[in-house]
Protein backbone atom coordinates (compact mmCIF):
# COMPACT_ATOMS: atom_id res chain seq x y z
CA UNK A 1 0.00 0.00 0.00
CA UNK A 2 2.31 2.91 -1.39
CA UNK A 3 -0.32 5.89 -2.55
CA UNK A 4 -2.22 7.78 -0.31
CA UNK A 5 -5.86 6.16 1.21
CA UNK A 6 -8.83 6.63 -1.35
CA UNK A 7 -10.66 8.55 1.24
CA UNK A 8 -7.71 11.08 2.34
CA UNK A 9 -7.40 11.79 -1.81
CA UNK A 10 -11.26 12.65 -1.81
CA UNK A 11 -10.77 14.82 0.68
CA UNK A 12 -8.07 16.81 -0.64
CA UNK A 13 -9.90 17.03 -3.58
CA UNK A 14 -12.69 18.72 -2.14
CA UNK A 15 -10.72 20.77 0.50
CA UNK A 16 -9.18 22.20 -2.70
CA UNK A 17 -12.43 22.89 -4.29
CA UNK A 18 -13.42 24.69 -0.95
CA UNK A 19 -16.55 22.99 -0.49
CA UNK A 20 -15.56 21.07 2.97
CA UNK A 21 -15.55 21.94 6.68
CA UNK A 22 -12.62 21.83 8.69
CA UNK A 23 -14.57 19.42 10.96
CA UNK A 24 -14.98 17.15 7.72
CA UNK A 25 -11.74 17.27 6.88
CA UNK A 26 -10.32 16.51 10.16
CA UNK A 27 -12.54 13.12 10.46
CA UNK A 28 -11.86 12.55 6.52
CA UNK A 29 -8.45 12.18 7.50
CA UNK A 30 -9.08 10.18 10.60
CA UNK A 31 -11.18 8.13 9.14
CA UNK A 32 -8.64 7.46 5.77
CA UNK A 33 -5.78 6.99 8.15
CA UNK A 34 -7.76 3.94 10.28
CA UNK A 35 -9.04 2.53 6.87
CA UNK A 36 -5.75 2.44 5.69
CA UNK A 37 -4.33 1.24 9.05
CA UNK A 38 -7.53 -1.68 8.69
CA UNK A 39 -5.91 -2.45 5.14
CA UNK A 40 -3.24 -3.10 6.02
CA UNK A 41 -3.91 -6.52 7.03
CA UNK A 42 -3.44 -6.99 2.90
CA UNK A 43 -0.02 -7.10 3.79
CA UNK A 44 -0.34 -9.66 6.75
CA UNK A 45 -1.89 -11.93 4.13
CA UNK A 46 1.02 -11.87 1.66
CA UNK A 47 2.90 -14.96 2.11
CA UNK A 48 6.13 -13.49 3.26
CA UNK A 49 8.64 -14.56 5.77
CA UNK A 50 7.61 -12.85 8.54
CA UNK A 51 3.82 -13.87 7.84
CA UNK A 52 4.95 -17.25 8.10
CA UNK A 53 5.84 -16.78 11.31
CA UNK A 54 4.12 -17.95 14.72
CA UNK A 55 2.46 -14.99 15.68
CA UNK A 56 4.25 -15.65 19.78
CA UNK A 57 7.60 -15.43 18.07
CA UNK A 58 7.14 -12.55 15.84
CA UNK A 59 6.26 -10.46 19.54
CA UNK A 60 8.90 -12.22 21.22
CA UNK A 61 11.47 -10.68 18.83
CA UNK A 62 9.79 -7.45 18.18
CA UNK A 63 10.18 -6.99 22.17
CA UNK A 64 13.57 -8.27 22.38
CA UNK A 65 14.96 -5.93 19.71
CA UNK A 66 13.05 -2.94 20.85
CA UNK A 67 14.72 -3.97 23.94
CA UNK A 68 18.45 -3.94 22.07
CA UNK A 69 17.84 -0.50 20.44
CA UNK A 70 16.65 1.31 23.63
CA UNK A 71 19.45 -0.13 25.54
CA UNK A 72 22.09 0.73 22.95
CA UNK A 73 23.65 3.84 22.98
CA UNK A 74 25.76 3.00 19.18
CA UNK A 75 24.56 4.30 16.48
CA UNK A 76 26.73 1.55 14.76
CA UNK A 77 24.39 -1.01 16.58
CA UNK A 78 21.21 0.73 15.70
CA UNK A 79 22.21 1.07 11.75
CA UNK A 80 22.88 -3.08 12.10
CA UNK A 81 19.22 -3.20 13.76
CA UNK A 82 17.13 -0.85 11.11
CA UNK A 83 19.04 -2.68 8.41
CA UNK A 84 17.80 -6.21 10.02
CA UNK A 85 14.44 -4.77 10.19
CA UNK A 86 14.89 -3.59 6.41
CA UNK A 87 15.63 -7.02 5.23
CA UNK A 88 12.93 -8.49 6.84
CA UNK A 89 10.28 -6.02 5.52
CA UNK A 90 11.77 -6.96 2.47
CA UNK A 91 11.74 -10.60 2.53
CA UNK A 92 7.71 -10.24 3.81
CA UNK A 93 6.98 -8.47 0.94
CA UNK A 94 5.92 -5.18 2.78
CA UNK A 95 6.75 -2.08 -0.29
CA UNK A 96 9.79 -0.26 0.95
CA UNK A 97 8.72 3.08 0.15
CA UNK A 98 6.13 3.00 2.08
CA UNK A 99 7.15 1.80 5.05
CA UNK A 100 10.36 3.73 5.64
CA UNK A 101 8.20 6.77 4.36
CA UNK A 102 5.37 6.06 7.13
CA UNK A 103 8.25 5.88 9.95
CA UNK A 104 10.39 8.69 8.93
CA UNK A 105 8.14 10.95 8.08
CA UNK A 106 6.49 11.35 11.42
CA UNK A 107 9.56 10.87 13.34
CA UNK A 108 11.66 14.14 13.09
CA UNK A 109 8.53 15.97 13.95
CA UNK A 110 8.06 13.66 17.14
CA UNK A 111 11.31 12.73 18.63
CA UNK A 112 13.15 15.89 16.94
CA UNK A 113 11.21 18.24 18.86
CA UNK A 114 11.72 15.88 22.30
CA UNK A 115 15.46 16.33 21.44
CA UNK A 116 15.98 20.09 20.47
CA UNK A 117 16.64 21.56 24.01
CA UNK A 118 18.88 18.87 24.41
CA UNK A 119 21.34 20.00 21.48
CA UNK A 120 21.46 23.47 23.27
CA UNK A 121 21.62 22.19 27.08
CA UNK A 122 23.75 19.17 26.85
CA UNK A 123 27.33 20.61 27.69
CA UNK A 124 30.37 19.89 25.67
CA UNK A 125 31.97 21.68 22.49
CA UNK A 126 30.20 23.61 20.59
CA UNK A 127 29.72 22.67 17.01
CA UNK A 128 29.32 26.04 15.49
CA UNK A 129 28.20 28.98 17.36
CA UNK A 130 25.56 31.22 15.04
CA UNK A 131 24.33 34.41 16.85
CA UNK A 132 21.11 35.45 16.02
CA UNK A 133 20.76 38.99 17.50
CA UNK A 134 20.64 38.52 21.74
CA UNK A 135 20.98 35.01 21.69
CA UNK A 136 23.37 32.47 20.35
CA UNK A 137 22.86 29.10 18.20
CA UNK A 138 25.39 26.96 19.56
CA UNK A 139 24.28 23.30 19.56
CA UNK A 140 26.37 20.75 21.55
CA UNK A 141 28.29 18.37 20.05
CA UNK A 142 27.59 15.43 22.88
CA UNK A 143 23.47 16.89 22.41
CA UNK A 144 23.40 16.60 18.85
CA UNK A 145 25.13 12.63 19.07
CA UNK A 146 22.55 12.04 21.87
CA UNK A 147 19.68 13.83 19.87
CA UNK A 148 20.31 11.54 16.63
CA UNK A 149 20.88 8.47 18.88
CA UNK A 150 17.79 9.01 20.67
CA UNK A 151 16.04 9.72 17.41
CA UNK A 152 17.42 6.64 15.75
CA UNK A 153 16.35 4.38 18.49
CA UNK A 154 12.64 5.60 17.93
CA UNK A 155 13.11 4.90 14.05
CA UNK A 156 14.08 1.56 14.94
CA UNK A 157 11.71 1.01 17.39
CA UNK A 158 8.84 2.43 15.53
CA UNK A 159 9.84 0.56 12.44
CA UNK A 160 10.05 -3.24 14.29
CA UNK A 161 6.21 -1.74 15.65
CA UNK A 162 4.95 -1.02 11.93
CA UNK A 163 6.35 -4.11 10.73
CA UNK A 164 4.78 -6.26 13.14
CA UNK A 165 1.38 -5.04 12.86
CA UNK A 166 1.55 -5.27 8.98
CA UNK A 167 2.81 -8.59 8.54
CA UNK A 168 0.19 -10.24 11.82
CA UNK A 169 -3.21 -9.90 11.19
CA UNK A 170 -4.44 -7.85 14.52
CA UNK A 171 -6.35 -11.45 15.84
CA UNK A 172 -2.76 -13.14 16.13
CA UNK A 173 -1.54 -10.34 17.35
CA UNK A 174 -4.19 -10.40 20.80
CA UNK A 175 -3.85 -13.84 21.20
CA UNK A 176 0.01 -13.49 21.44
CA UNK A 177 -0.56 -11.12 23.92
CA UNK A 178 -2.60 -13.79 25.97
CA UNK A 179 0.27 -16.17 25.19
CA UNK A 180 1.98 -13.42 27.25
CA UNK A 181 -0.11 -13.21 30.37
CA UNK A 182 -1.39 -10.35 29.41
CA UNK A 183 -4.64 -9.80 31.42
CA UNK A 184 -7.82 -10.86 29.59
CA UNK A 185 -9.34 -7.63 30.14
CA UNK A 186 -6.88 -5.76 28.66
CA UNK A 187 -6.62 -8.05 25.38
CA UNK A 188 -10.75 -7.31 25.02
CA UNK A 189 -10.58 -3.99 25.52
CA UNK A 190 -7.68 -3.10 23.00
CA UNK A 191 -9.34 -6.10 20.67
CA UNK A 192 -13.19 -4.11 20.92
CA UNK A 193 -11.92 -0.69 20.69
CA UNK A 194 -9.74 -1.42 17.15
CA UNK A 195 -12.73 -3.02 15.54
CA UNK A 196 -15.38 -0.72 16.47
CA UNK A 197 -13.44 2.90 16.54
CA UNK A 198 -13.68 2.39 12.72
CA UNK A 199 -17.13 1.60 12.46
CA UNK A 200 -17.81 4.46 14.67
CA UNK A 201 -15.90 6.90 12.70
CA UNK A 202 -18.12 5.33 9.94
CA UNK A 203 -21.18 6.36 10.99
CA UNK A 204 -19.67 10.17 12.20
CA UNK A 205 -19.06 10.16 8.47
CA UNK A 206 -22.56 8.94 7.92
CA UNK A 207 -24.26 11.55 10.23
CA UNK A 208 -21.91 14.15 8.19
CA UNK A 209 -23.10 13.34 4.61
CA UNK A 210 -26.44 13.29 5.88
CA UNK A 211 -26.33 17.06 7.37
CA UNK A 212 -24.49 17.93 4.19
CA UNK A 213 -26.75 16.83 1.86
CA UNK A 214 -29.44 19.40 3.89
CA UNK A 215 -27.41 22.20 4.25
CA UNK A 216 -27.51 24.58 1.42
CA UNK A 217 -25.06 27.38 1.39
CA UNK A 218 -22.59 28.24 3.78
CA UNK A 219 -23.05 27.53 7.75
CA UNK A 220 -21.50 30.44 10.00
CA UNK A 221 -18.70 28.66 12.76
CA UNK A 222 -21.07 29.55 15.41
CA UNK A 223 -23.85 27.44 13.91
CA UNK A 224 -21.41 25.02 13.13
CA UNK A 225 -20.02 24.84 16.50
CA UNK A 226 -23.21 24.32 17.87
CA UNK A 227 -24.15 21.36 15.74
CA UNK A 228 -20.60 19.53 16.31
CA UNK A 229 -21.68 19.64 20.31
CA UNK A 230 -25.78 18.49 19.74
CA UNK A 231 -24.05 16.07 17.24
CA UNK A 232 -21.48 15.06 19.59
CA UNK A 233 -23.94 14.06 22.61
CA UNK A 234 -25.98 11.93 19.99
CA UNK A 235 -22.64 10.06 19.08
CA UNK A 236 -22.00 9.55 22.80
CA UNK A 237 -25.62 8.18 23.46
CA UNK A 238 -25.37 5.73 19.65
CA UNK A 239 -22.14 4.88 20.86
CA UNK A 240 -23.45 3.31 24.04
CA UNK A 241 -26.43 1.43 22.57
CA UNK A 242 -23.92 0.19 20.26
CA UNK A 243 -21.65 -1.26 22.92
CA UNK A 244 -24.49 -2.19 25.00
CA UNK A 245 -26.36 -4.42 21.53
CA UNK A 246 -22.39 -5.89 20.34
CA UNK A 247 -22.26 -7.01 23.66
CA UNK A 248 -26.18 -8.39 23.78
CA UNK A 249 -25.22 -10.09 20.28
CA UNK A 250 -22.12 -11.78 21.80
CA UNK A 251 -23.53 -13.12 24.74
CA UNK A 252 -26.21 -14.63 22.17
CA UNK A 253 -23.10 -16.54 20.84
CA UNK A 254 -21.77 -17.99 23.68
CA UNK A 255 -19.14 -15.57 24.69
CA UNK A 256 -18.16 -15.93 28.49
CA UNK A 257 -15.50 -13.90 28.53
CA UNK A 258 -13.09 -15.89 27.07
CA UNK A 259 -11.18 -14.91 23.52
CA UNK A 260 -10.95 -17.77 21.60
CA UNK A 261 -8.67 -17.30 18.40
CA UNK A 262 -9.45 -18.95 15.56
CA UNK A 263 -6.27 -20.30 13.89
CA UNK A 264 -4.64 -22.60 16.28
CA UNK A 265 -0.71 -22.13 16.26
CA UNK A 266 2.26 -24.37 16.51
CA UNK A 267 5.40 -23.41 16.37
CA UNK A 268 8.02 -24.58 13.81
CA UNK A 269 11.65 -25.29 13.98
CA UNK A 270 11.87 -22.48 11.42
CA UNK A 271 10.34 -20.09 14.02
CA UNK A 272 12.35 -21.18 16.93
CA UNK A 273 15.27 -20.84 14.85
CA UNK A 274 14.34 -17.21 13.57
CA UNK A 275 13.60 -16.59 17.40
CA UNK A 276 16.54 -17.80 18.81
CA UNK A 277 18.48 -15.93 15.44
CA UNK A 278 16.90 -12.65 16.65
CA UNK A 279 17.51 -13.17 20.73
CA UNK A 280 21.47 -13.68 19.00
CA UNK A 281 21.19 -10.34 17.40
CA UNK A 282 19.41 -8.04 20.16
CA UNK A 283 22.30 -9.74 23.09
CA UNK A 284 24.98 -8.80 20.24
CA UNK A 285 23.65 -5.51 19.89
CA UNK A 286 23.41 -4.90 23.44
CA UNK A 287 26.65 -6.47 24.71
CA UNK A 288 28.59 -5.06 21.46
CA UNK A 289 27.01 -1.24 22.10
CA UNK A 290 29.75 0.49 24.46
CA UNK A 291 32.73 -0.70 22.47
CA UNK A 292 31.12 0.61 18.92
CA UNK A 293 30.61 4.32 17.76
CA UNK B 1 -32.29 -24.28 33.25
CA UNK B 2 -34.67 -25.54 35.68
CA UNK B 3 -37.18 -28.32 35.19
CA UNK B 4 -40.24 -26.49 34.17
CA UNK B 5 -42.73 -29.49 34.06
CA UNK B 6 -44.23 -29.04 30.45
CA UNK B 7 -44.14 -31.50 27.59
CA UNK B 8 -40.38 -31.68 26.32
CA UNK B 9 -41.84 -31.91 22.42
CA UNK B 10 -41.99 -27.93 22.90
CA UNK B 11 -38.69 -26.48 21.61
CA UNK B 12 -40.10 -23.32 22.78
CA UNK B 13 -43.15 -22.28 25.02
CA UNK B 14 -44.14 -18.46 26.12
CA UNK B 15 -46.33 -18.24 29.11
CA UNK B 16 -48.27 -15.55 29.49
CA UNK B 17 -45.61 -13.94 28.93
CA UNK B 18 -45.55 -9.52 29.36
CA UNK B 19 -42.54 -7.40 28.89
CA UNK B 20 -42.36 -3.48 29.69
CA UNK B 21 -39.68 -1.16 28.22
CA UNK B 22 -37.96 0.94 31.04
CA UNK B 23 -39.46 3.72 29.45
CA UNK B 24 -42.52 2.22 30.34
CA UNK B 25 -43.21 0.87 26.57
CA UNK B 26 -44.58 -2.01 27.00
CA UNK B 27 -44.02 -4.21 23.97
CA UNK B 28 -45.55 -7.68 24.67
CA UNK B 29 -48.41 -8.29 26.80
CA UNK B 30 -49.54 -11.61 27.62
CA UNK B 31 -47.99 -13.26 24.91
CA UNK B 32 -48.38 -17.43 24.86
CA UNK B 33 -46.79 -19.16 22.11
CA UNK B 34 -45.73 -22.99 21.74
CA UNK B 35 -43.98 -24.05 19.05
CA UNK B 36 -43.55 -27.45 18.59
CA UNK B 37 -39.63 -29.40 18.38
CA UNK B 38 -39.28 -29.24 14.08
CA UNK B 39 -41.79 -26.33 13.95
CA UNK B 40 -41.14 -23.25 11.10
CA UNK B 41 -43.19 -20.50 12.50
CA UNK B 42 -43.54 -17.06 10.71
CA UNK B 43 -43.93 -13.73 13.13
CA UNK B 44 -45.81 -11.17 11.27
CA UNK B 45 -46.68 -8.09 12.22
CA UNK B 46 -45.89 -3.78 12.02
CA UNK B 47 -43.02 -2.53 13.08
CA UNK B 48 -43.22 -2.11 16.68
CA UNK B 49 -45.44 -4.92 17.26
CA UNK B 50 -43.36 -6.55 19.76
CA UNK B 51 -41.44 -8.85 17.31
CA UNK B 52 -38.02 -8.21 17.60
CA UNK B 53 -38.83 -7.83 21.95
CA UNK B 54 -40.32 -11.61 21.42
CA UNK B 55 -37.46 -13.56 19.77
CA UNK B 56 -34.68 -11.65 22.32
CA UNK B 57 -37.04 -13.56 25.14
CA UNK B 58 -36.08 -16.76 23.59
CA UNK B 59 -32.37 -16.50 24.89
CA UNK B 60 -32.74 -14.35 27.87
CA UNK B 61 -31.39 -11.29 26.31
CA UNK B 62 -34.37 -10.00 27.68
CA UNK B 63 -36.55 -11.30 30.81
CA UNK B 64 -40.48 -11.13 30.90
CA UNK B 65 -41.52 -8.50 32.86
CA UNK B 66 -44.50 -11.01 33.61
CA UNK B 67 -45.11 -15.03 32.46
CA UNK B 68 -42.20 -17.58 32.09
CA UNK B 69 -40.17 -18.57 28.71
CA UNK B 70 -39.48 -22.21 28.62
CA UNK B 71 -37.04 -23.37 26.29
CA UNK B 72 -36.80 -27.10 25.17
CA UNK B 73 -39.26 -27.75 28.49
CA UNK B 74 -36.86 -25.89 30.81
CA UNK B 75 -36.96 -22.32 32.26
CA UNK B 76 -34.94 -20.04 31.07
CA UNK B 77 -35.15 -17.50 34.57
CA UNK B 78 -32.02 -17.54 36.36
CA UNK B 79 -30.06 -19.14 32.97
CA UNK B 80 -27.38 -17.06 31.68
CA UNK B 81 -27.26 -15.99 27.95
CA UNK B 82 -24.32 -17.95 27.53
CA UNK B 83 -26.03 -21.17 28.18
CA UNK B 84 -29.07 -20.43 26.78
CA UNK B 85 -27.16 -19.93 23.36
CA UNK B 86 -25.86 -23.50 23.06
CA UNK B 87 -30.11 -24.04 22.38
CA UNK B 88 -31.09 -21.03 20.57
CA UNK B 89 -28.90 -19.22 17.94
CA UNK B 90 -30.61 -15.58 17.48
CA UNK B 91 -29.80 -13.43 14.29
CA UNK B 92 -30.02 -10.01 14.95
CA UNK B 93 -31.69 -7.54 13.01
CA UNK B 94 -28.79 -5.20 12.04
CA UNK B 95 -25.57 -7.32 10.99
CA UNK B 96 -23.16 -4.20 12.19
CA UNK B 97 -24.17 -4.98 15.69
CA UNK B 98 -23.40 -8.16 15.58
CA UNK B 99 -20.15 -8.65 13.46
CA UNK B 100 -16.87 -7.69 14.99
CA UNK B 101 -14.32 -9.54 13.77
CA UNK B 102 -11.87 -8.78 10.77
CA UNK B 103 -12.15 -11.98 8.66
CA UNK B 104 -15.82 -13.51 7.76
CA UNK B 105 -13.87 -16.89 8.51
CA UNK B 106 -13.48 -15.51 12.19
CA UNK B 107 -16.59 -13.83 12.47
CA UNK B 108 -18.23 -17.31 11.51
CA UNK B 109 -16.30 -19.25 14.17
CA UNK B 110 -17.00 -17.10 16.83
CA UNK B 111 -19.66 -18.39 18.28
CA UNK B 112 -19.29 -22.57 17.47
CA UNK B 113 -15.76 -21.43 19.37
CA UNK B 114 -17.53 -20.03 22.36
CA UNK B 115 -19.52 -23.70 22.02
CA UNK B 116 -16.18 -25.53 22.54
CA UNK B 117 -15.75 -26.48 18.90
CA UNK B 118 -11.75 -26.85 17.89
CA UNK B 119 -9.86 -28.02 15.04
CA UNK B 120 -11.76 -29.99 12.32
CA UNK B 121 -15.39 -29.90 13.95
CA UNK B 122 -14.86 -25.86 13.73
CA UNK B 123 -13.71 -25.64 10.40
CA UNK B 124 -16.23 -27.60 8.98
CA UNK B 125 -18.98 -25.85 10.90
CA UNK B 126 -17.53 -22.30 9.33
CA UNK B 127 -17.16 -24.14 5.63
CA UNK B 128 -20.84 -25.60 6.20
CA UNK B 129 -22.18 -22.39 6.91
CA UNK B 130 -20.51 -20.50 4.63
CA UNK B 131 -21.58 -22.73 1.77
CA UNK B 132 -24.92 -22.57 2.70
CA UNK B 133 -25.01 -18.89 2.50
CA UNK B 134 -23.30 -18.47 -0.76
CA UNK B 135 -20.32 -16.88 0.77
CA UNK B 136 -17.47 -19.82 0.57
CA UNK B 137 -14.13 -18.48 -1.28
CA UNK B 138 -14.89 -15.34 1.23
CA UNK B 139 -13.56 -16.75 4.01
CA UNK B 140 -10.24 -14.45 4.67
CA UNK B 141 -12.67 -10.80 3.28
CA UNK B 142 -13.33 -8.27 5.83
CA UNK B 143 -17.00 -8.15 6.77
CA UNK B 144 -17.10 -4.64 7.09
CA UNK B 145 -15.91 -3.95 3.44
CA UNK B 146 -18.86 -6.37 2.81
CA UNK B 147 -22.37 -4.99 1.08
CA UNK B 148 -25.56 -4.89 3.79
CA UNK B 149 -26.96 -8.55 1.79
CA UNK B 150 -23.63 -10.05 2.00
CA UNK B 151 -22.92 -8.65 6.11
CA UNK B 152 -26.20 -10.09 6.75
CA UNK B 153 -25.29 -13.38 5.35
CA UNK B 154 -22.08 -13.47 7.41
CA UNK B 155 -24.49 -12.98 10.05
CA UNK B 156 -26.99 -15.64 9.60
CA UNK B 157 -23.40 -17.93 8.28
CA UNK B 158 -22.61 -16.92 12.19
CA UNK B 159 -25.49 -18.25 13.53
CA UNK B 160 -25.78 -21.53 11.37
CA UNK B 161 -22.16 -22.41 12.38
CA UNK B 162 -23.35 -22.68 16.13
CA UNK B 163 -26.03 -25.57 15.01
CA UNK B 164 -28.09 -25.05 18.01
CA UNK B 165 -30.93 -27.09 17.80
CA UNK B 166 -33.67 -23.58 17.58
CA UNK B 167 -32.67 -21.18 15.48
CA UNK B 168 -34.83 -17.38 15.42
CA UNK B 169 -34.57 -15.45 12.45
CA UNK B 170 -34.89 -11.37 13.17
CA UNK B 171 -35.96 -9.96 10.04
CA UNK B 172 -33.54 -12.45 7.93
CA UNK B 173 -34.89 -11.19 4.45
CA UNK B 174 -33.93 -7.63 5.18
CA UNK B 175 -31.70 -6.04 2.11
CA UNK B 176 -31.31 -8.98 0.06
CA UNK B 177 -32.31 -9.40 -3.25
CA UNK B 178 -33.67 -12.62 -5.16
CA UNK B 179 -30.47 -14.67 -5.01
CA UNK B 180 -29.85 -13.88 -1.11
CA UNK B 181 -33.60 -14.20 -0.41
CA UNK B 182 -33.44 -17.53 -2.40
CA UNK B 183 -30.33 -18.55 -0.04
CA UNK B 184 -32.15 -17.61 2.81
CA UNK B 185 -35.46 -19.61 2.37
CA UNK B 186 -33.38 -22.87 1.64
CA UNK B 187 -31.56 -22.16 4.57
CA UNK B 188 -34.86 -22.17 6.50
CA UNK B 189 -36.17 -25.07 4.12
CA UNK B 190 -32.67 -26.94 5.04
CA UNK B 191 -32.95 -26.15 9.10
CA UNK B 192 -36.62 -27.63 9.23
CA UNK B 193 -35.48 -31.11 7.17
CA UNK B 194 -32.95 -31.58 9.85
CA UNK B 195 -35.41 -31.23 12.42
CA UNK B 196 -34.66 -28.36 14.03
CA UNK B 197 -36.70 -25.16 15.01
CA UNK B 198 -37.54 -22.06 13.19
CA UNK B 199 -38.63 -18.82 14.21
CA UNK B 200 -38.06 -15.66 11.95
CA UNK B 201 -39.79 -12.52 11.95
CA UNK B 202 -40.63 -10.55 8.20
CA UNK B 203 -42.13 -7.86 6.48
CA UNK B 204 -41.64 -9.91 3.48
CA UNK B 205 -45.50 -11.72 3.22
CA UNK B 206 -44.86 -14.00 -0.03
CA UNK B 207 -41.40 -15.86 2.02
CA UNK B 208 -43.33 -16.19 5.12
CA UNK B 209 -46.17 -18.12 2.62
CA UNK B 210 -43.87 -19.75 1.13
CA UNK B 211 -41.33 -20.64 3.40
CA UNK B 212 -43.22 -21.22 7.02
CA UNK B 213 -45.93 -23.86 7.90
CA UNK B 214 -47.44 -21.59 10.60
CA UNK B 215 -47.54 -18.05 10.81
CA UNK B 216 -48.18 -15.72 13.68
CA UNK B 217 -49.37 -12.35 13.86
CA UNK B 218 -48.21 -9.19 16.45
CA UNK B 219 -50.04 -6.17 17.04
CA UNK B 220 -48.93 -4.07 19.85
CA UNK B 221 -47.19 -6.54 22.30
CA UNK B 222 -50.46 -9.40 21.68
CA UNK B 223 -50.68 -12.10 19.37
CA UNK B 224 -53.82 -11.51 17.13
CA UNK B 225 -53.98 -14.21 14.76
CA UNK B 226 -52.03 -18.11 14.13
CA UNK B 227 -52.28 -20.51 11.90
CA UNK B 228 -51.22 -22.22 9.09
CA UNK B 229 -50.30 -19.76 6.27
CA UNK B 230 -54.04 -20.95 4.25
CA UNK B 231 -55.52 -19.54 7.67
CA UNK B 232 -53.72 -16.49 8.28
CA UNK B 233 -53.75 -15.08 4.17
CA UNK B 234 -57.44 -16.38 4.12
CA UNK B 235 -59.40 -13.73 2.78
CA UNK B 236 -61.23 -13.71 6.48
CA UNK B 237 -58.50 -12.86 7.81
CA UNK B 238 -57.49 -10.05 5.67
CA UNK B 239 -58.79 -7.49 8.35
CA UNK B 240 -57.09 -8.81 11.11
CA UNK B 241 -53.65 -8.51 8.76
CA UNK B 242 -54.52 -5.10 7.56
CA UNK B 243 -55.77 -3.96 11.14
CA UNK B 244 -51.76 -4.39 11.60
CA UNK B 245 -50.23 -2.84 8.02
CA UNK B 246 -49.85 -5.86 6.50
CA UNK B 247 -50.89 -6.89 3.28
CA UNK B 248 -51.76 -10.37 1.90
CA UNK B 249 -49.12 -11.94 -0.52
CA UNK B 250 -50.36 -11.10 -3.87
CA UNK B 251 -50.45 -14.80 -4.64
CA UNK B 252 -53.07 -14.97 -1.89
CA UNK B 253 -55.38 -12.25 -3.38
CA UNK B 254 -55.06 -13.79 -7.01
CA UNK B 255 -55.31 -17.55 -5.52
CA UNK B 256 -58.80 -16.80 -3.12
CA UNK B 257 -60.34 -14.82 -6.31
CA UNK B 258 -59.50 -18.30 -8.63
CA UNK B 259 -60.87 -20.32 -6.00
CA UNK B 260 -57.23 -22.09 -5.52
CA UNK B 261 -56.82 -20.55 -1.43
CA UNK B 262 -54.64 -18.63 -0.06
CA UNK B 263 -51.06 -20.08 -1.01
CA UNK B 264 -51.40 -21.63 -4.50
CA UNK B 265 -48.02 -22.20 -6.22
CA UNK B 266 -47.01 -20.26 -9.37
CA UNK B 267 -47.91 -23.48 -11.62
CA UNK B 268 -51.16 -23.69 -10.04
CA UNK B 269 -51.65 -19.94 -10.73
CA UNK B 270 -50.46 -19.93 -13.66
CA UNK B 271 -52.68 -22.72 -14.80
CA UNK B 272 -55.63 -21.81 -13.30
CA UNK B 273 -55.03 -18.44 -15.37
CA UNK B 274 -54.34 -20.39 -18.64
CA UNK B 275 -58.01 -22.70 -17.96
CA UNK B 276 -59.67 -19.72 -17.34
CA UNK B 277 -57.95 -17.92 -20.53
CA UNK B 278 -59.19 -21.08 -22.51
CA UNK B 279 -62.95 -21.19 -21.10
CA UNK B 280 -63.45 -17.35 -21.31
CA UNK B 281 -60.99 -16.49 -25.07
Amino acid sequence: MSGPAPGAAAAGRERRRGRIGWLEQTLAGITASIEHAVFTEQHARERGFLQARDPRAKLAIFLALVLAASLSGSITVLAGLYLVVLAAAGASHVPYRYFVKRVWLGIPLVAGIVVIPALFLVPGPRLFDLPAGPLHVAPSLPGVVGGVIFVARVGVSVSLALLLVMTTPWADLLKSLRALHVPQVFVLILSMTYRYIFLFLHTVNGVLQARKSRVVGRTSGAEQRRWISGTMGALVNRAFKMSNDVYAAMLARGFTGELRAYSTYRMRTTDWAVLAGSLTVAAVGVLAGPFLP
Amino acid sequence: MSAGGSRPSHAIELEGVSFVYPDGTWALRDVCLAVPEGGRVAIVGQNGSGKSTLLRHLNGLLRPSAGRVLVRGRETAGVPVERIARQVGLLFQNPDLQIFEEQVADEVAFGPRNLGLTGADLASAVMEALEAVGLRGLEHANPFNLGFSRRKLVALAAILAMRTPIVALDEPTTGQDGRGLGLVEEVVRRLADEGRTVLATSHDMRFVAETFERVVVMREGAIVADGTPDEVFAPAAWEVLRSTHLDPPPAAVVGGALGLGSTPTEAQLVAALRERDARYG
